[in-house]
């Protein structure tokens, strides 16, 4: 089995024997370099690459992303002056979202109001901007199937964001919108594709030029 | 020789080194100053409870207010104005105006809740999802602009505002917050700052408190021209937060308390705190008096 992405044509396919078995929406990053100021969007790196895990990603080079997708969540209301959200750390100790991250319970509850239309902190932290989970790959320089030596995991991935996790909880049309380099898959596509082993460790993935077309 | 080197060094570090001792065993959220005759400053609590305090430190009369929680004390001169909640828990909904005497002349209510509020001179304004709205006597309200493009109200030049908006922290959308002067002198600074951390405006400089470099944890104090809106210093501060400008000096507070000049963030003062942080504080005369972080009001002899 392979992972074929044409980010040209907006599609993820899967390849069995030669043959085009199923085909996705997909969405990577602009053909030309972008212009946000704080990371500009670039085109999805073209290659030939190989899946090496899923995992909930968690980075400080976006803010709602430093938190796991997740992650327990505790509503502290009763602290002064405006309440406070705490959320559950790998040690199982609560720690702080206002004081680590300067993130308020009413940006919190704001952010859930805009994607589930509740007026309340959730229980769990459902705004990383990778969604639940990432897929990862990387450039396989010695062609052992395997992640090492100078290897490195890419910084571009497979992903879902948190306002298509939310149509698709309510049952929604998905819009896929470009990514700053990533590419963007649909929630359900996303579970299917995971359902059939297309994620698992060592499957390639063929990111191909924007020209090219399927 | 080594001895009186000592003694000389130990001199200079003590004669910009104070520390503080406790002025009331009651227990504070913040202090402001006083525009009234015998009356220095004025201490609140989050419950509802003004203090009253004479030059010499002692508690004149006290109010306490039938609210939920009380966000911020503003002066206006000639009364104060109490940001507060009456109805919801956690969203100030009511803006109370108290005279010297601590009875309210006037109450607005907000019912679904201020995003902020600005008190400039004797003109109050509150800010309710991006629409201005002027408080006027009685109780009534006058709208100003239902498409103010801003979230937050720094500070007013000559009745042309300083408007700040907060950031956008989604990945998709990202826009960092942004702070602008329009007009003849107009400027324009961005900055990392959060909902939970406004910047300040202290004469020619705008000043991140808790700034986050890269969306570290690391906190620090960033200092940015108004005039150019170029950044000026940017220093790495324990647990850093900016709780006051005064005049041409800034009040930070990091593993102490700092009196600062903005250009430089060089101390002018140092003052010990026993318990971080410092939520609030004000300089009179001179004597500089802090709410720390266990709420007990402390004074310093700079």
């Amino acid at each position: 089995m392979e992972l074929h992405f044409y980010p040209g044509q907006l599609l993820l396919a899967i390849k069995q024997a030669g043959v085009i078995k199923h085909r996705f929406s997909a969405h990577g990053g602009p053909a030309k370099k972008g212009t946000d100021p704080h990371m500009a969007e670039i085109p999805t790196t073209a290659g030939i690459f190989v899946i090496e895990k899923t995992h909930a990603y968690r980075t400080g080079t976006w803010p709602l992303s430093s938190i796991k997708w997740g992650v327990k969540l505790r509503d502290r209301k009763d602290i002064l002056p405006k309440g406070d959200v705490w959320y559950q750390l790998p040690s199982g100790q609560w720690g702080s979202i206002l004081k680590d991250y300067g993130i308020t319970r009413d940006d919190i509850i704001g952010m859930y109001s805009r994607l589930y239309h509740k007026n309340e902190v959730p229980g769990t932290w459902v705004f990383n901007d990778f969604g639940p989970i990432a897929i990862r790959y990387f450039k396989d320089l010695n062609g052992n199937n395997i992640l090492d030596g100078k290897e490195k995991l890419s910084g571009e991935m497979l992903h879902t964001t948190p306002d298509d996790e939310a149509s698709t909880f309510f049952k929604k049309k998905v819009t896929l919108t470009e990514s700053h380099g990533c590419i963007h898959i649909k929630p359900l596509d996303r579970d299917f594709l995971l359902n059939l082993g297309a994620f698992k460790q060592g499957t390639p993935f063929i990111v191909h030029h924007y020209h090219e077309k399927i | 020789m080594k001895f009186y080197l000592f003694i000389i060094l130990l001199s200079i570090s003590l004669s910009s080194h104070t520390y503080a001792h406790v002025v009331t065993d009651k227990l504070m959220s913040g202090i402001i100053e006083s525009h009234q005759k015998n009356i220095a400053y004025i201490g609140w609590t989050m419950q509802g409870q003004l203090y009253w305090f004479n030059s010499n430190d002692k508690i004149v009369y006290q109010k306490e207010y039938e609210i939920i929680r009380l966000y911020d004390v503003f002066n206006s001169g000639s009364a104060y104005y109490l940001l507060a909640s009456k109805h919801t828990e956690n969203v100030a909904d009511t803006v109370l105006m108290i005279n010297s005497s601590g009875n309210i002349s006037s109450e607005w209510r907000f019912d679904n809740g201020i995003t902020s509020m600005n008190v400039s001179g004797h003109n109050a304004t509150v800010i309710q999802h991006r629409t201005l709205i002027t408080l006027q006597p009685h109780g009534k309200t006058s709208l100003k602009d239902d498409s103010f493009d801003a979230d937050f109200i720094l500070g007013d030049i000559n009745n042309n505002p300083i408007k700040c908006k907060k950031p956008d922290l989604h990945k998709q959308s990202y826009q960092p917050g942004i702070c602008s002067r329009e007009g003849k002198s107009n400027w324009s600074v961005t900055g990392q700052w959060r909902n939970a951390n406004w910047p300040i405006w202290c004469g020619d400089y705008l000043i991140e408190k808790g700034f986050y470099k890269h969306f570290s944890k690391d906190r620090f104090i960033k200092v940015t021209s108004t005039q150019n809106g170029e950044e000026v210093i940017t220093k790495k501060v324990h647990k850093g937060q900016v709780v006051n400008c005064t005049g041409s000096r800034v009040l930070y507070s990091g593993k102490s308390l700092f009196l600062a000049e903005p250009q430089t963030l060089k101390t002018i003062k140092k003052v010990s705190v026993k318990n971080l942080p410092v939520w609030s504080a004000i300089i009179i005369g001179t004597a500089v008096y802090y709410v720390d972080g266990i709420g007990k009001l402390n004074k310093s002899i700079l």
